[in-house]
């Protein structure tokens, strides 16, 4: 439980800026995601960007979704790859950190990190702007949907706190490790 | 022969700026400047627009203390309103501006300063930042998380979120507290209380260890600007403005908001695109001052909290008159978090801090408005002019980071021709250079796009553009 008194096992943070396009797209599944996932289990937050306050609920949930947007791909890609703690920024700002580092804050400072995925989206437009472009929001119902299974698939089949490894995280039902263009 | 040296990007600061210094031809340091070389246009973009956009608009000015636009803002728009706030509002406005000043100073002090005290101004740069912190002093760092977070969450339980909260508007706050979130957010207060002490005892352990950094960081006489109540107790979100000199003596008091020009004018240089403003009277440059915690813990006669003033006592005596060095600032900081925590526990416990009575209703009454308040750096001016139809004519923003301006160049100057030595660059004494800039915390823009990663590049160049040395920081 944290010191907050939340005992959810399951983060899901979606970040990046909801007022540049599809920068936005964390912002628009996490919100998505909030009225689809258990709130008893699963605590979902918007964030501009990583920062070191995410690092203690990083080290108390068993499992944490992170989804950003992404310049590489083509438009509407959606990609996940375990995330694991490294801490490699040589001058890590107030601006915001790479998950990597995060989870090495939060295992230095707290002990302990959530296994973790990070989601991606390949963006097309960064422009200003609170809409998605057609292929990130077509990509949208698929990044749902796979982040959906993998929460649901935890939650059912792993009770109690995992280890550290998110390099084995897999998701419980089948979820290709990159998503054919949608 | 002259030669200049250039820092750029100036790091562990919100925003972008660069560092110039000049050398003679003996290489020492003969002038010294700090551009800020992003433009923002806020106040040109505005105009047109409706009044009652104008907080959520100006609070977009920046990511790191929006709410102390929106405050400013609001104030703003309360005078072209002509009304009178309820006074629950007054005091959850004045909690949300607290808990905006204890996270901006957490974030200045532990993230982006604390390498320096923590592991030294000449530690090896690629361990001299946060992890460094983490890995040598975890403890000061869940510090510096914890008490930020406090302040993050009192803001999204006030305003409904962290970033750009919209829950300020004229006349008001657009919803009460309720009995919950007020629990909630006194529950967090002695935590933060107890990190903000152990952090001033140990600052206080450690000063010695920097007494040549209080020599040279920009110690030299200045005026000091701050809010503050008709009786000279600290007041950051309402008061009348007041001057003191370099030996505390006031200069200058109670000056309404309303004639603030009358003392406060704003010169330009082509080097930077931020403006330098400077005390009237006393013509520009001789008119420099400074705001800000140092500015505000020089100018009160009290904070009005129990702890906050036992401090304010002991870091008076570090000098007689006013306290100088702006390396100080990093103290003061301290000590306007303590004071903060202790403020918003008694806003927290006045009677009336439920009413649900929190805003007043008018249409535009005037066509001029003021707003000021203090923010984490120093003293906000928004200053709006509106039509008849209640539209945006006009905006002037004096940012409390401008009214610093010329005291950071100065300061610079100082503290490069105290440690720079232009024949043999080292990264050490570059980064003192840089640390003096940090000392104001300056903010230079929002920057909430930035990808967190500003290398330090620095050329030492011949009159020709030759390349004599370089140090460079990825």
């Amino acid at each position: 439980m944290s010191c907050d008194g939340n005992n959810k096992r399951v983060l899901v943070v979606g970040y990046g800026n909801p007022l540049r396009s599809d920068d936005g797209v964390g912002w628009a599944a996490a919100e998505a995601l909030a009225g689809r996932l258990d709130s008893r289990d699963v605590e979902v937050q918007s964030v501009h960007q990583l920062l070191p306050e995410l690092a203690p609920r990083l080290s108390e949930v068993e499992l944490a979704i992170l989804i950003d947007a992404s310049c590489d791909g083509p438009a509407g890609e959606v990609r996940r790859r375990p995330v694991v703690a490294a801490a490699r920024s040589a001058a890590v700002m107030s601006h915001g950190m790479d998950a990597a580092d995060l989870l090495a804050a939060a295992r230095l400072l707290y002990g302990r990190c959530a296994k973790t995925m990070l989601f991606t989206v390949a963006g097309q437009c960064f422009d200003h702007g609170q809409d998605l472009s057609p292929p990130v929001r077509q990509a949208l119902g698929t990044l749902l949907q796979d982040i959906e299974d993998l929460v649901r698939g935890w939650l059912d089949t792993c009770p109690g706190k995992g280890g550290e490894d998110s390099a084995s995280l897999t998701a419980p039902t089948p979820a290709p490790c990159l998503r054919d263009r949608v | 022969m002259p030669r200049d040296i250039v820092i750029n990007p100036v790091t562990r600061i919100e925003g972008h700026g660069k560092i110039t210094l000049r050398l003679d031809d003996k290489g020492a340091v003969s002038d010294a400047m700090f551009h800020v070389t992003q433009f923002r246009g806020f106040e040109k973009f505005c105009e047109g627009r409706p009044l009652t956009e104008m907080p959520s608009l100006m609070a977009r000015t920046c990511g790191i203390c929006p709410v102390s636009h929106l405050i400013a803002s609001a104030k703003a728009c309360d005078a072209l309103l002509a009304v009178k706030i309820p006074p629950t509002a007054d005091k959850l406005r004045r909690i949300l501006n607290l808990a905006q000043m204890v996270q901006s100073h957490a974030l200045s002090f532990f993230h982006l300063s604390s390498p320096d005290f923590l592991l030294g101004m000449d530690a090896d740069p690629a361990k001299r930042n946060i992890f460094g912190v983490l890995a040598e002093h975890p403890q000061m760092a869940r510090d510096g998380i914890r008490i930020r977070q406090i302040g993050q969450s009192i803001i999204e339980m006030l305003g409904g979120k962290r970033i750009h909260p919209a829950w300020v508007v004229p006349g008001g706050v657009s919803e009460p507290l309720s009995p919950d979130k007020r629990q909630q957010i006194l529950a967090m207060l002695p935590d933060a209380k107890a990190i903000a002490v152990r952090t001033l005892q140990w600052f206080k352990r450690v000063l010695d260890n920097f007494t040549e950094e209080a020599r040279a960081f920009a110690n030299f006489p200045t005026l000091f600007l701050a809010q503050v109540d008709t009786d000279g107790t600290m007041n950051l979100y309402d008061g009348m403005l007041r001057f003191v000199d370099a030996r505390g003596k006031v200069v200058q008091d109670k000056i309404p908001h309303d004639r603030y020009a009358d003392y406060i004018a704003e010169a330009v240089e082509p080097f930077s695109f931020m403006k330098f403003p400077y005390f009237k009277p006393k013509g520009y440059p001789a008119g420099i001052y400074r705001v800000g915690p140092l500015a505000r813990l020089n100018a009160v006669d009290r904070c009005g909290t129990e702890l906050a003033d036992q401090e304010l006592a002991e870091f008076r005596a570090l000098q007689r008159g006013a306290v100088l060095s702006s390396f100080h600032f990093h103290y003061a900081r301290l000590i306007e978090i303590l004071f903060g925590v202790e403020k918003i526990e008694s806003l927290l416990n006045e009677s009336d801090i439920l009413s649900t009575h929190v805003r007043s209703r008018a249409r535009p009454n005037r066509h001029e408005g003021i707003g000021i308040s203090e923010a984490p750096r120093g003293t906000l001016i928004h200053h709006y002019k509106i039509d008849d139809d209640g539209l945006m004519t006009w905006a002037n923003l004096i940012i409390a980071t401008g009214h610093n301006n010329l005291a950071m160049n100065k300061g610079v100057k100082q503290a490069a021709q105290h440690f720079v030595d232009g024949n043999k660059l080292q990264e050490g004494m570059l980064n003192r250079v840089e640390a003096v800039i940090r000392c104001y915390d300056p903010c230079l823009s929002c920057a909430t796009h930035a990808v967190g990663k500003m290398p330090l590049h620095i050329e030492l160049l011949s009159p020709t553009g030759e390349l004599l040395d370089e140090l460079r920081r990825e």
